[in-house]
């Protein structure tokens, strides 16, 4: 919402605050300020085009001589978005500036041609100004006139207000609000009394509210005899300001009530509203309103030139024969004003926030009225808005008021609900030590009604604008906004410390990413969700997998079942920068549905890409192995296809190591190997031994014995070591120390050394030796291997 | 100061050109090094400048005085005898170093802060029912706060939560008061991605139930994590603001960490000296109701910040699209 300071100022006298520290308070206290716009800053002048050329080696480009003020003359070159001829004036950015939109301007080579500036279209200028999307102005202007100076802005605050307060969708409530934190006085709007003569009386409008649930409040007017023209200078200056393109005074008009007071207004021609056919077939002169709800498959073609199939049960303004606008949102083509409109029926009305909400949803429609309806509107404002407003058409276009003043009340009266307030809670809230005096000043500022006091509590009644107030907290923030936020001085908390959560996978996820990360693995992050073509890379199946009701696009569209794909996406982004090894993981929550269940998992999975297999393999188990050793975890690796193995724990798998083909791994310069593992986390963790207890460090010494075995055939060696251990429970370990292969083909030479060692006693040689000549026939005898 | 400049580099290629020529290190350090040498010249003069201006003519001339040493260390070296030699110097021939990215690093260092404080980590899932995400957050169906944040539906009842707010109900429904729990996690709001949306991004979610915890509590909790995070300078403020599920409700902004010369541009805090950085409140009665907690004798403050956010102020990191591209380079910048 745009607050123009020199609007603001018609209610509330503001101007010895300097605009930065205005900016300040209102951002603590009121609601966020985006942005303070302020046209000096930018170097926007009338400009005049005396040449235009085109450039022949562009299509689309013109360069042009245009002179801005001081005789000075830039060449600027433009595109032919907007129709531009000799003569015309427009606004011309010189360089170097800035625009209202942040866009910087300075010198530059455009096709071989230097462009000293730029012509400004509306929508670079921050404003709504013309049909055209480019401003003109007419031979009276001075040329190098500030443009933004020359439409009438001053200092403009551009606000974001926050959904609950509605009351501040308006200069005269954004002025009320401010009056009460500075304590100045607020400029009341005095709703203006009008004329009726009962001559101009026409009788010839009727309105009927058929649906009283949907409508709070429905009051209208009609005038004749109007001159529609153009609106004049000051309002359309305030309009441009707030951001509103001037249309007609008429609809001026409408627009300038609700953005003073931010009650929606709107105006019919009331000669397209249908006749009610008389008895005998003949036209009664009688034109009839009528608010109803839409029944199946009806449309509107509306101001914005868009037709729209409206949601059965949305709100309408109808005749008997068509739909004249969509309450609260838009109205009709047909039934709008225009120039030669002489009679309008003006209507102020106050809709329900529900039903304008879901007909706005559904049909992606967002409106000023919109906006304003969906965040409720103070009741008590519908009548004084729309004299306000017809007081100002007559002003503007003459005219005659010609019809009562129709106002439809709901009688579903709020009961008005007063509120308790205990001044112990709010110190106890607070943090704070309130008296009563200032947190009564605090609410009569606010226009609280105080009906009942005692030392410590107040019975209250918020202001009727004031629809977000409803409890004793709604209160409590109020008057500590009021009081300032930042004049409550911090503590920190007494009070015991909750016992009740002794949650440690934070941590234990945060270790085994330190784990990779310290064996050279780098961890990424990707989204969780991929396209359906990677549902085939995951090689979980289409029905397991969750689909988004409402994706971004298709390639997002499906909740990640694996993190494999993610995974290959950052290997591809790195995968011809790094050319020695590569060594990728993510942890993250996969999706899996099934039977119309969706179970949420955490998952590491990583990928590791190297030139040689052995490598490739030893780099992945290396990390498998630390994390498992973190939880002094027993797992076994179980293979099952000649890429793919399972890692069990407990007879549970709760991972996979797999050999990825070469063509999941795309456009590898170096053709390496890529090895995936993944393992669930979540069961990981579920299946942590209690607390470990100490073991007695064995008092005798241990014996190590090197074997080196050749294998020349396929033999699992995680297998065969799993059987060594089996053989003597005096095999403490078998550790692999080497593997050695000539060539990709050749057999493989592998090292294990064999530690032996027993608890009661030392060993002697021959034990020693017995044993691992047990070891060796083994080998030799169960497996048929060669010993070196 | 140009010339001031200009003079290092000058000196910078005597040194080169002296170390052509054979001069021995302790010549060198005589000419350049000693009380008397060209380097000490130099800083003379310092004290006729600004303090920025010192500190850029102070970098240089600290740069080559370093660049000046290890030179004269070279030299040195050389003339260590050849019996019993051992080189120490040889590189590792480890090719790249893993890393930790970044966004569990900030994850990790906003929990380390918070748990000195007494918070215990909570965590709830990434596929949420409306419930928990919206409606026990007093967010009704057609509450307009619901059109900012713009969700991604899985059916009429479950969503990829949009908020960590989602797990305060989960907790306060399991655990009785005192409860101070943090919880880290990943949210998903519909957003394409530019240089300040991707459609995931990260929060931690913060939330204190106790009979006596107050607003002014919040204030000082959050100052102290924000000093914590940014440095012991730094100032915060709060700003009303609207959440549906506290009030009061409000804003926290710290203290631009970067801009502290005021005539220049930042472009971190676009000159207005203060970051915003989370969302905070006392707990709304109704959210408490919902978890069956008494609003007369209990209490709550809860606040909600941004994980990717506050790292990108801190180093300077111009997209947030970096966080989810996994370019090696970006990544192995942090540990």
């Amino acid at each position: 919402m745009k607050i123009p300071l020199e609007w603001l100022g018609q209610f509330v006298n503001v101007k010895e605050i300097p605009i930065k520290k205005l900016a300040e308070d209102i951002s603590l206290a009121i609601c966020e300020v985006e942005e303070i716009i302020n046209p000096t800053v930018f170097d926007i002048r009338i400009g005049e085009i005396k040449s235009i050329k085109k450039i022949a080696s562009s299509k689309k480009l013109n360069i042009a001589k245009v002179e801005v003020g001081n005789k000075q003359l830039l060449n600027i070159i433009f595109g032919d978005w907007f129709p531009i001829k000799k003569g015309d004036r427009v606004p011309v950015a010189v360089a170097p500036t800035i625009l209202p939109t942040g866009m910087k301007i300075k010198k530059k080579e455009l096709a071989g041609f230097l462009s000293e500036g730029m012509l400004v279209a509306d929508s670079e200028l921050g404003l709504n100004v013309s049909k055209e999307g480019i401003i003109r102005f007419t031979k009276s202007t001075k040329l190098g006139t500030n443009v933004l100076q020359f439409l009438g802005l001053a200092e403009i605050l551009d606000l974001k207000i926050t959904p609950n307060r509605g009351d501040l969708l308006s200069i005269y409530g954004f002025a009320r609000d401010l009056s009460a934190f500075y304590g100045h006085k607020l400029n009341r709007f005095i709703t203006p009394s009008l004329n009726f003569d009962h001559k101009h009386l026409t009788h010839n409008l009727s309105i009927k509210v058929d649906i009283e649930s949907a409508v709070k409040r429905y009051s209208a007017l009609k005038i004749s005899g109007i001159k529609n023209t153009i609106s004049p200078d000051w309002m359309q200056k305030r309009l441009i300001s707030a951001g509103m393109r001037p249309i007609n005074s008429v609809v001026d008009c409408t627009n300038y009530v609700m953005l003073e007071l931010g009650q929606p207004l709107h105006a019919f021609d009331f000669e397209k509203i249908s006749e009610i056919d008389s008895d005998r077939g003949q036209t009664s002169g009688i034109r009839e309103i009528i608010i109803r709800r839409t029944k199946n498959d009806e449309t509107i073609t509306a101001l914005d030139e868009n037709k729209y199939n409206l949601p059965t049960g949305s709100i309408v303004i109808a005749d008997y024969k068509k739909i004249l606008a969509l309450a609260g949102l838009i109205g009709s083509k047909d039934s709008g004003v225009t120039e030669n409109t002489t009679q309008i029926v003006l209507e102020s009305a106050i809709f329900n926030p529900i039903n304008i909400s879901q007909t706005s949803k559904a049909l992606g429609l967002v409106t000023d009225a919109s906006q304003r309806f969906e965040r409720e509107i103070d009741s008590e404002i519908t009548v004084s808005a729309l004299k306000r407003v017809a007081g100002l058409i007559i002003e503007i276009c003459g005219g005659k008021i010609s019809s009562e003043i129709f106002d439809h009340k709901i009688s579903h009266k709020k009961i008005i609900e007063k509120i308790i307030f205990s001044l112990d809670r709010l110190n106890k809230v607070s943090g704070t030590n309130f008296s009563i005096n200032v947190v009564e000043k605090i609410l009569h500022r606010l226009e609280f009604q105080i009906i009942k006091k005692t030392k410590k509590t107040l019975e209250i009644i918020p202001p009727s604008w004031r629809y977000d107030i409803n409890l004793e907290e709604d209160v409590f923030e109020e008057i500590i906004r009021i009081y300032g936020y930042n004049h409550v001085s911090p503590t920190l908390p007494s009070g015991e410390l909750s016992l009740s959560i002794n949650n440690n996978n934070f941590s234990l996820e945060n270790k085994i990413a330190q784990i990779c990360s310290n064996l050279g693995w780098n961890e990424t992050q990707t989204f969780s969700f991929y396209s359906p073509s990677e549902i085939k890379i995951s090689k979980i199946s289409a029905e397991n997998h969750v689909k988004l009701q409402n994706p971004l696009g298709p390639e997002t569209s499906i909740l990640r079942a694996s993190l494999l794909p993610g995974l290959l996406k950052s290997l591809h982004k790195n995968i011809n920068s790094t050319l020695s090894d590569l060594s990728l993981f993510e942890i993250g929550h996969i999706f899996i549905k099934t039977n119309e269940k969706i179970s949420e998992q955490l998952y590491i999975s990583g990928v590791n890409l190297t030139a040689n297999l052995n490598d490739c393999v030893l780099h992945v188990r290396l990390v498998i192995d630390q994390i498992f050793n973190l939880f002094n975890s027993h797992f076994i690796i179980n293979q099952k296809l000649s890429t793919q193995a399972e890692i069990l724990q407990k007879s549970k798998v709760i991972g996979t190591i797999s050999i990825l083909d070469s063509s999941l791994v795309l456009s590898d310069r170096q053709k390496r190997n890529a090895i995936y593992f993944e393992i669930n986390l979540d069961e990981l963790f579920n299946n942590q031994l209690a607390t470990n207890l100490f073991q007695e460090i064995p008092p005798y010494p241990s014996v190590n014995r090197d074997v080196t075995i050749i294998i020349d055939k396929k033999i699992y060696l995680g297998d065969l070591i799993d059987d060594l251990q089996k053989i003597d429970d005096k095999i403490r370990k078998v550790e692999l120390q080497d593997i050695y292969q000539k060539d990709k083909n050749d057999p493989k030479a592998v090292t294990l050394r064999i530690i032996y060692q027993d608890k009661d006693k030392t060993l002697t040689d021959e034990e020693v030796m017995t044993m691992h000549e047990t070891v060796i026939n083994n080998f030799k005898n169960e497996h048929h291997l060669k010993i070196k | 100061m140009k010339q001031l400049l200009d003079q290092i580099k000058q000196i910078k290629q005597k040194v080169k050109d002296d170390l052509k020529s054979k001069l021995s290190a302790d010549e060198i350090k005589n000419k350049y090094l000693s009380r008397k040498g060209k380097l000490n010249n130099i800083l003379k003069n310092l004290k006729n400048f600004s303090a920025d201006e010192k500190k850029i003519i102070g970098q240089e001339a600290n740069n080559l005085k370093q660049f000046i040493q290890q030179e004269i260390r070279k030299l040195e070296n050389k003339n260590l005898s050849n019996v019993n030699f051992h080189d120490l110097t040889i590189p590792s021939t480890e090719t790249f170093f893993g890393s930790i990215h970044p966004i569990r690093s900030m994850q990790t260092e906003l929990v380390n802060i918070f748990s000195k404080i007494g918070f215990d980590i909570a965590s709830g899932p990434e596929v949420e029912t409306d419930w928990y995400n919206f409606e026990a957050l007093n967010i009704g169906k057609n509450h307009p706060a619901r059109a900012d944040q713009d969700s991604f539906y899985i059916d009429e009842t479950h969503l990829l939560r949009t908020q960590t707010s989602s797990v305060q109900l989960r907790v306060l429904e399991n655990i009785k008061p005192p409860i101070r729990i943090i919880a880290p996690g990943r949210i998903f709001r519909r957003d394409s991605v530019d240089a300040t949306h991707t459609p995931t991004f990260h929060q931690i979610e913060g939330i204190i139930v106790d009979e006596n915890i107050t607003f002014a509590d919040l204030k000082g909790i959050l100052t102290y994590a924000a000093r914590q995070i940014f440095s012991s300078q730094t100032q915060t403020r709060f700003r009303i603001s609207y959440f549906p599920f506290v009030e009061p409700g409000a804003e926290m902004d710290v203290s631009c960490p970067f801009c502290v010369n005021i005539n220049t541009h930042c472009s971190v805090c676009k000159n207005s000296k203060w970051i915003e950085i989370l969302g905070c409140g006392v707990v709304h009665p109704k959210v408490l109701k919902n978890a069956h907690i008494d609003p007369k004798k209990y209490q709550g403050i809860a606040f909600g910040m941004g994980i990717e956010r506050p790292f990108m102020i801190k180093h300077q990191i111009p997209s947030i699209k970096l966080f989810y591209e996994n370019d090696l380079i970006f990544l192995s910048q942090f540990k």
